[in-house]
């Protein structure tokens, strides 16, 4: 939130200096994966994309740059999940430079990767590739992409484990007396004291 | 004596208590985000239900004829998504909706009418609601199409708390004028309560061109409510009873945040 807000402040900053006669573009990147691939989409808004913005997409945790280029002239731009990336679970972030101070990023994580199905090139290799020459590569892969899904399946349970709670805090919340019953109740208390201080004079007048 | 004249207040009072004041009616559809900016925000919840929203009182609600949502392009059936839940301690509605991509969505909510002996009348509140995802903004002052509707003429998201809000009222796709906007605020954790009854409940009326203007006094989701009588009768123990129609919006105002420094 806080580097959006650089950001549109960058933005309006170059907006100012530039004196440009657009008004204030905030500039989008969303992506997503399909398969073994990255589609990253930007844009200022649906009937406004980006033309041929530079992208640069790096290890989140490190800064490392693992790949660039840039988009077409619809703001689309792909690509395939760096084996890198793969095999340390690296999130990946996708930083956009749309020139002129236009700029904005978006983070792909590893698990939403890593439970996709890898190419089928890189699928057939890693088992046929267990050469003892070098058993700490796949074998390490393995245990990462174990752990990536190990977390998301204990996140998933978890999730599934508190959601009930939750609706019940919520619902105790929601469910207390509110000031209509409460003034009603007492409104009523009062009335069939009333009714008995009434019955009561008149018996006494008796 | 002055025993008697006790008992006849008390009693007095308790009648007007227990009879309880009119109240405005809403239609609500508020959801878990009001604008959705990254993944982690993407599957949001959505609460459907009829109530008093200042006083934080509910009615039962029966399953909508429709709830739905739409993007301009697209539209999406949900009915079979709701499930029943209570809603200030009443029967109301839920779902979990997860927004995929950037864009502007308009989730919307076409009720059972609902019978109202207070104001011997049907009513029917159909509601929509705006959330905009990933940035993209565009669309949101496209009609969905509803029977009666409000098209917002402020963009219906990311407003703080004192800015302006206008909207047109449609009727059967036409501009309505002088029709009443009634305007609540969602008391939900009742943080606030009303000064007198006046203040529950507050009113605009659209203008000739349908149009109707209010400003949010302070941060929160408000609804506003612009009542129309419906084009039919319906008919309840063999009467014809008057159909009180509702184009309900929700939006949510904020304030801004201060930087620490």
């Amino acid at each position: 939130m806080k580097r959006m807000l650089a950001v549109m402040g960058l933005c309006s900053l170059a907006c100012l200096v530039l004196a440009q006669a657009a008004a204030a573009h905030r500039v989008n990147v969303f992506a997503y994966v399909e398969g073994d691939t990255v589609k990253v989409e930007c844009s200022y808004s649906k009937s406004s994309r980006v033309h041929f913005g530079d992208i640069e997409v790096s290890d989140a945790a490190s800064g490392k740059v693992l790949l660039s280029g840039k988009t077409d002239d619809e703001g689309n731009f792909a690509f395939r999940i760096p084996d890198e990336a793969r095999q340390k679970g690296l999130d990946l972030r996708i930083l956009l430079r749309a020139g002129e101070g236009h700029q904005n990023d978006w983070t792909v994580a590893a698990s939403e990767y890593s439970n996709a199905p890898s190419s089928p090139v890189a699928a057939s290799e890693t088992p046929a590739t267990v050469a003892p020459a070098q058993p700490s590569g796949p074998a390490a892969a393995a245990l990462v992409m174990d752990k990536a899904e190990l977390s998301a399946i204990v996140e998933a349970a978890v999730e599934e484990k508190i959601a009930p709670l939750r609706r019940i805090l919520l619902d105790q919340q929601e469910k207390g007396p509110g000031m209509t019953e409460i003034f009603g109740g007492i409104g009523y208390l009062l009335g069939l004291a009333g009714l008995l201080a009434y019955a009561r004079s008149r018996s006494i007048r008796k | 004596m002055r025993l008697k004249l006790l008992a006849a207040v008390c009693a007095f009072m308790a009648l007007s208590l227990a009879a309880g004041t009119a109240l405005a009616h809403f239609g609500m559809v508020i959801p878990s985000e009001a604008v959705v900016l990254d993944k982690g925000q993407a599957k949001i919840g959505l609460t459907i239900c009829f109530a008093h929203p200042m006083e934080g009182e509910g009615m039962d609600m029966a399953k909508p004829q429709a709830f739905a949502v739409t993007d301009g392009e697209n539209k999406a059936d949900l009915l079979a998504s709701l499930k029943e839940t209570k809603v200030m301690g009443h029967k109301a509605w839920q779902a979990e909706y997860v927004i995929t991509r950037p864009g502007v969505s308009q989730f919307y909510v076409i009720p059972e009418p609902y019978w109202e002996p207070a104001e011997d009348s049907y009513i029917q509140h159909v509601t929509k609601v705006v959330v905009p995802s990933f940035g993209e903004e565009e669309g949101w002052e496209t009609p969905v199409g509803l029977p009666t509707e409000i098209v917002p003429l402020t963009r219906p998201f990311g407003n703080y708390a004192g800015n302006v809000f206008q909207g047109r009222v449609l009727v059967a796709g036409k501009p309505a004028p002088g029709v009443p906007v009634e305007v609540e605020f969602y008391n939900k954790d009742k943080a606030y309560e009303a000064p007198d009854d006046y203040l529950i409940t507050q009113v605009v009326l659209t203008d000739d061109a349908g149009v109707f203007t209010y400003v949010a006094p302070w941060a929160g989701w408000w609804g506003f409510a612009a009542l129309t009588e419906g084009p039919q009768k319906m008919q309840k123990d063999g009467a014809d009873k008057a159909v009180e129609m509702g184009a309900v919006l929700w939006t949510k105002f904020l304030d801004p945040k201060r930087v620490k420094k």
